[in-house]
């Protein structure tokens, strides 16, 4: 963000992650965003606008800022699927810009275990693609799959080194939902197909919980508990602007959706991609990191299977990615589970998988917002 | 597929413009979107995004049918219950050769014999007295993958 305009992340709170049948959406959300109101060491009274992202299986919010006695006047849902979490960041700033609020709390609830959705059934998700029966996320990115294996000639094994080594991080994380459960490449090979190539050790988890961050400016957050973990780049991107033919929406090209994206946030923090010490890279299907390593040039066309296998994405690497296991290992909350881990990793809590000396972190989002057209989100966060 | 079976899969919701599109296929005509300004193909119906003119002059036109093999997957999870004896079923998207990209099922070929690149043509299936839907098969004779 213009250096001016920057805002910062001084609390967050994310609440137990699995099968949670008795906490209702709403309970969820009231915690989550307790715990980061106390994190933050703030009050209740001091939140005065809420920005929500209805997850899968969950009313509208109101119930939980209800419950909580929130006094914000200043109220939006807001869904771009896994970028809305970096959005909500932009969204806040205006808010805080504007003098709306002197702090803006997000907040994401999903029910997407307990409710027995399964996601990206509805036609009306799909829109014409369910013709064809091409349904849920998952296809989608087997879609992104195929293409990028079958462009540099690989086997399924190149999808198995993003979810092995991110299990190795979760399994040193006891907040992790696969904190106690290892994963071998003869498990990955094992595991079945739901959209081939993609096995279902390829997917990310299904589970209960909310996560939260609380927001203020940049000045106003030196002054708080925590060492502010200043917002120094954001920005987003689409691909109805990279791309125009019709269902090349499904090119495994991260590298063009993400242009725009990446020379905003980096653009507006003055720094380059070298200078990151920890990356949150958006995951829902493990093709994803592979993208995200291309996209962001720390291994070239191709090699990002072989760069992860290597060791060079885990902690000690070049570019320790995805340290609390990602969606994949530690949890599904959307694009607030990459955040609140760059943020922490900032923070210094980030326990057994702590960066050492951890001062700039990249943070991504992707989300669909319609059958095959998902926006892109990146922010760079830095502390002193 | 006859029309007296009842068609149980998802059909194509039709608006004004895509119209077009389904009222050729069930002439066995497989149509694009053209810019008549700058000669680009589109699918699925868009206004021109590549032409200056604010206002294109777009319309339905013949096109080949032709194309090749940009990406595929084998659904091994069923999501809707029409494709329950479909499972495990092929979906492709075909790179045509006016541009555009096409989502569709490929028919007289096993899932097992596809490759990137392979050359493909439309056919198609009569789903309703009102909708066929363009399917593609591997094209005969058009070379093997670049």
């Amino acid at each position: 963000m213009e250096k001016q305009a920057r805002v910062a992340l001084v609390g967050a709170g994310v609440t137990r992650l699995g099968t949670l049948p008795d906490e209702s959406g709403a309970m969820l959300a009231c915690d989550a965003m307790l715990a980061a109101i106390e994190d933050a060491g703030l009050r209740r009274d001091d939140i005065g606008a809420v920005v929500y992202q209805p997850g899968v299986g969950v009313g509208a919010v109101g119930e939980a800022v209800r419950r909580l006695g929130l006094p914000a006047d200043c109220f939006l849902e807001l869904q771009s699927g896994g970028a809305t979490a970096i959005a909500s960041i932009l969204v806040a700033a205006g808010i805080l810009h504007q003098k709306q609020a002197s702090y803006v709390i997000s907040v994401i609830a999903t029910k997407a275990r307990s409710s027995r959705v399964l996601i990206g059934q509805s036609n009306e998700e799909q829109g014409h693609e369910s013709v064809w029966g091409m349904f849920s996320p998952g296809a989608r990115n087997a879609m992104r799959a195929r293409h990028y294996l079958a462009t540099y000639a690989l086997d399924t094994d190149a999808l198995a080194w993003p979810a092995i080594r991110q299990r190795e991080h979760a399994n040193k994380r006891p907040d992790a939902v696969f904190h106690d459960r290892p994963l071998t490449l003869e498990d990955h090979r094992a595991s079945p197909w739901v959209a081939e190539p993609l096995r279902r050790d390829d997917y990310c988890l299904v589970n209960d919980g909310a996560a939260a961050f609380v927001i203020t400016t940049a000045d106003a957050a030196a002054d708080l508990r925590k060492k502010p973990v200043v917002v120094m780049g954001a920005g987003m991107s689409h691909t109805a602007r990279s791309a125009t033919r019709g269902s090349s929406d499904y090119t495994s090209d991260l590298g063009t959706v993400s242009t725009a994206a990446r020379e905003t946030a980096f653009g507006q923090a003055g720094v380059s991609i070298s200078d990151i010490d920890v990356a949150e890279l958006y995951d829902p299907f493990s093709i994803y990191p592979l993208m995200h390593l291309e996209a962001y040039g720390w291994c070239g066309p191709g090699e990002a299977s072989e760069f992860i296998k290597a060791g060079h994405a885990s902690l000690g690497g070049t570019i320790p990615a995805n340290t609390h296991g990602g969606h994949l290992a530690w949890g599904y909350l959307q694009g607030y589970g990459p955040l609140v881990e760059g943020a922490r990793q900032l923070w210094g809590e980030g326990g057994a998988t702590q960066v050492e000396g951890a001062r700039l972190a990249l943070v991504t989002g992707s989300g669909g917002t319609q059958a095959g057209s998902p926006a892109f989100a990146n922010a760079v966060l830095g502390v002193r | 597929m006859t029309a007296d079976v009842v068609y149980a899969k998802p059909l194509p919701s039709i608006d004004a413009v895509s119209a077009g599109f389904w009222s050729a296929a069930r002439e066995g005509r497989f149509v694009l979107y053209r810019c008549d300004d700058c000669g680009r193909n589109y699918y699925p119906a868009t206004l021109c995004t590549q032409c200056s003119s604010n206002r294109p002059s777009m319309r339905w036109v013949d096109a080949s049918g032709k194309g090749r093999l940009f990406s595929w997957i084998v659904m091994h999870r069923l999501y809707h219950p029409a494709f329950e004896t479909d499972i495990p079923y092929n979906i492709a998207i075909v790179e045509l050769d006016e541009g555009p990209f096409y989502m569709t099922n490929l028919v007289d070929c096993s899932d097992q014999e596809l490759y990137s690149g392979m050359p493909l043509e439309v056919t198609f299936e009569r789903a309703t007295d009102d909708i066929s839907l363009p399917h593609f098969r591997p094209a005969p004779g058009r070379g093997e993958s670049q």
